[in-house]
């Protein structure tokens, strides 16, 4: 069975009049690249310094490696690297000096020969002795993620790695990110505005808005679109939860929540659902599938609506 | 702890800026020395004009000892702000470059790391007296050689015999130490509440003029709060140039005047030291890291 | 009547005669004074000097003292400083008795440190002299000086008390207290950078009011060796 590297339950941050983080679950599993989605400001950042221990959450529970974070700091710490939006380092030292700098925080006993395979895996080992400062961004963001690597962590958090890159930058992140997740065999969990980066690397999905979860499941079925949500507001919910429970129709409700029912069920099956609602005496107000999950994120993280979302 | 040390203590070396504290103090010793090189004679009569009245005060008074006294009343004034360019900017600098975020996802406790930034701080300090030191009392020596020290207080002068001195200046550098430590720890206090340096270096340095400017005005509404401020107690160095005279008014050999006062200004210095690095733990502990 | 007016003339004549005596004896007796005093041509001396002033604190320092007639006199201190009233120290008598053109005259007899010793006033004749008036406490016993007061135009007042011992035969003394007046003296805070002590006064604020002293004890005198002129500059 497969370890939950990152369990977290409730988990809220309250910054004097704004909660930027609103009682947040979901698990990131052993093995997992877990995309971590959400419009600039829906808590993203938060949430990743929350479990790095930079901010304090105001109330809620982490784990991580099935330890309390709170009271097993340092062991967590051991095994986790993050690069926390763009990687600051040391500018008036070299990429050598800063990655052998970082190598001794996280208590490794370095070479120069490790490090510089370490610079060598992000391309860096020919500008190794060179100041950080004569540097492009894109070679500092492989810097950043050199430093989170080298002490061979079981958990790598990347906040927003691909900011201010450019497509070749792009594409090596990515290509990195695979690399670490397929050979290396990490735990990944990358956090990003842009679906489509997500969309090609992450095995699950984590969709947030206003510091609340929109929805957590399985990138194959949250990208398959065989595989659709359907949100269905009605005049009486709880009557016309009744019915479809009633129904044959009650294999495919999902946990809901407030104002709308949701369904998953084959894209194919939409029109034998709408007419067997309409004869169940059930008034429909709407029947909205997502036609693509970037549909569906644009939709629900601007939007007011907040559905339930399912875990496996 | 150590390992973390050991990294402060390299990125403040390896900074450019750190090395801006020792060049202003070796310009500024290095002119002052030249000037009373020069015109020593002048100086010296200014300084005794009104004993000169009533009095013949022969002897090499412009000697090593009394120039290194002369550089150490001016400098103690400015060393504080080369020491905050430092101290001040051990977090906010950090928040700055946007590395403090990255410091404190490594395995290493808060308490540790604060307490790391706080002695390499000290160190830094310490390393900047000694620097001043052997500019100021040792090269000072060498180019005026020495004598007896013949200083004006408010209300007398003091001669310390030549074989007299040296111990006091191991003393008074020593105690000079600890003022620019607790310098050191309101600086690096105040960076804990800002993301760049200039906030926590100009208000180290508003304090301390603010308070400076207490310490020394004779009005009664201040006398109370006069023991409790640091300024006050900063210049307690001079304690070690007193002696105390015997009935007949002669100096006894290796004695201080007011040593209560030194060990009442000790205390207290090492009082806001506590106090100060005390309240950076409390505040950095509990911070929320958003740099 | 004209036998009470010439009871006064000779009473007169007789008192001016008993003056002319009597400053013929001063003189006679300040010149014996000089004699055993020119005895001495030279000499260098080891000593200690402690300058006691009020509103200074100052060790005991070692010294030497360097004398060669008729009047020239240094104190040079073996490293150090040392402190000394405005116009140099003469605690030395020969300086003194070495003026010439003075009318000597006795002022009685007093007792100095439990000897006996006759007051006699040395005024200047020439009325440009430094000195105004120099009263000494002369030993006619053993022709020492035991004492003596000297008001000067450009210095003011100071005082010599001279204690004999091995050296006597000299006129060289053991130890001289020489005191004169000071002024208190009160810096102004910008140059000592003090801060205001607002504590109670020490010791040194005890003793204002007192009159400045040095106070030199030889241990020891070379005499009659021969010092080179250069010493004195």
């Amino acid at each position: 069975m497969m370890q939950q590297v990152i369990e977290v339950t409730g988990l809220t941050k309250q910054f004097k009049n704004i909660t930027a983080v609103n009682d947040l679950s979901f698990s990131v599993r052993e093995g997992d690249v877990y995309g971590f989605l959400g419009q600039n400001g829906a808590g993203k950042s938060t949430t990743i310094r929350m479990l790095l221990t930079l901010i304090s959450p105001t109330s809620g529970h982490i784990e991580l490696f099935g330890m309390p974070l709170h009271s097993h700091r340092k062991e967590i710490l051991q095994q986790v690297g993050a690069v926390i939006e763009k990687p600051d380092v040391y500018k008036y030292l070299s990429a050598y000096d800063n990655l052998k700098l970082f190598a001794r925080l996280s208590g490794v006993k370095v070479t120069e020969q490790k490090l510089m395979q370490q610079l060598e895996m992000v391309g860096l080992a020919a500008r190794a002795k060179d100041k950080v400062q004569t540097y492009s961004q894109g070679m500092k963001q492989r810097l950043g993620i050199a430093i989170a690597l080298v002490h061979d962590p079981k958990l790598i958090i990347l906040d927003e790695p691909t900011n201010g890159l450019d497509p070749q930058g792009i594409a090596d992140i990515r290509n990195l990110i695979l690399h670490l997740s397929r050979e290396m065999k990490k735990t990944i969990v990358v956090s990003s505005h842009l679906l489509t980066e997500i969309e090609q690397v992450a095995t699950k999905v984590l969709i947030i808005d206003q510091g609340k979860k929109i929805i957590e499941g399985e990138s194959a079925e949250l990208f398959d679109p065989a595989q659709t949500i359907v949100e269905l507001t009605t005049m009486d919910n709880v009557f016309s939860l009744q019915q479809l429970q009633q129904s044959s129709w009650q294999k495919n409700l999902q946990p809901q929540r407030e104002h709308a029912l949701l369904l998953k069920l084959d894209r194919k099956l939409i029109p034998q659902l709408h007419r067997d609602l309409v004869n169940m005496s059930i008034e429909v107000l709407s029947l909205q599938p997502r036609h693509s999950l970037e549909d569906y994120f644009l939709q629900v993280t601007s939007g007011n609506q907040h559905v339930d979302a399912f875990t496996n | 702890m150590w390992t973390l040390l050991q990294i402060e203590l390299y990125k403040i070396f390896r900074r450019p800026r750190t090395y801006i504290a020792f060049v202003a103090i070796t310009a500024l010793i290095t002119i002052v020395q030249l000037g009373l090189k020069v015109d020593g004679k002048e100086y010296a009569a200014f300084v005794m004009a009104d004993l000169s009245n009533t009095l013949q005060i022969d002897g090499k008074i412009i000697n090593g000892y009394f120039v290194c006294y002369v550089l150490l009343q001016l400098l103690l004034v400015h060393v504080p702000l080369l020491i905050a360019l430092i101290a001040a900017d051990m977090i906010s600098g950090e928040a700055n470059m946007g590395t403090l975020r990255l410091l404190l996802t490594k395995p290493i406790s808060r308490t540790q790391f604060i307490l790391a930034k706080f002695f390499a701080a000290t160190i830094y300090t310490i390393l900047l007296l000694i620097w001043l030191a052997i500019l100021a009392l040792f090269l000072s020596m060498w180019i005026f050689g020495t004598d007896d020290m013949f200083l004006l207080k408010n209300n007398y002068a003091v001669q310390i015999e030549n074989a007299d001195i040296f111990w006091r200046y191991a003393g008074a550098f020593c105690f000079a130490a600890l003022a620019m430590i607790t310098v050191a720890a309101l600086g690096f206090f105040l960076s804990q509440f800002a993301e760049n340096s200039i906030g926590p270096i100009v208000a180290t340095m508003s304090i301390i003029v603010f308070f400076t400017i207490l310490s020394t005005m004779s009005i009664p509404i201040f006398n109370t709060i006069k023991p409790y401020l640091f300024t006050t107690h900063m210049v307690a160095w001079k304690e070690f140039f007193d002696v105390k005279v015997n009935a007949a008014n002669e100096t006894m050999r290796g004695t201080i005047q007011r040593p209560d006062r030194l060990l009442n200004s000790t205390l207290i210095l090492l009082a806001h030291i506590v106090f100060f690095v005390g309240a950076s733990l409390y505040v950095f502990k509990k911070k929320d890291v958003l740099s | 009547m004209m036998k009470n007016t010439g009871k006064i003339i000779l009473f007169l004549f007789a008192m001016q005669a008993a003056i002319f005596v009597s400053a013929q004896n001063m003189n006679v007796l300040v010149q014996k004074v000089k004699a055993k005093l020119d005895l001495v041509d030279d000499y260098v001396a080891d000593g200690k000097m402690k300058t006691d002033v009020a509103f200074i604190k100052a060790p005991i320092g070692k010294i030497k003292i360097f004398f060669k007639k008729p009047n020239l006199f240094k104190i040079k201190r073996d490293n150090g400083i040392s402190i000394l009233p405005k116009g140099g120290v003469s605690v030395n008598m020969s300086s003194v008795i070495a003026m010439k053109d003075y009318v000597a005259l006795s002022a009685g007899e007093t007792m100095v440190d439990g000897v006996n010793t006759r007051i006699v006033k040395l005024l200047p004749m020439n009325e440009n002299s430094e000195i105004i008036l120099t009263t000494m406490y002369i030993d006619e016993t053993n022709l020492l000086i035991r004492k003596a007061i000297t008001t000067t135009k450009e210095n003011g007042t100071y005082e010599m008390q001279l204690y004999y011992g091995a050296y006597a035969n000299y006129g060289l003394p053991d130890k001289v207290i020489f005191a004169f007046n000071t002024k208190d003296y009160k810096m102004p805070k910008g140059i000592t950078l003090e801060f205001e002590d607002g504590d109670k006064p020490t010791e040194a604020d005890k003793l204002k009011g007192r009159k400045g002293k040095v106070e030199i004890t030889y241990s020891s005198y070379i005499i009659n060796k021969g010092i080179d002129v250069s010493v004195f500059k």
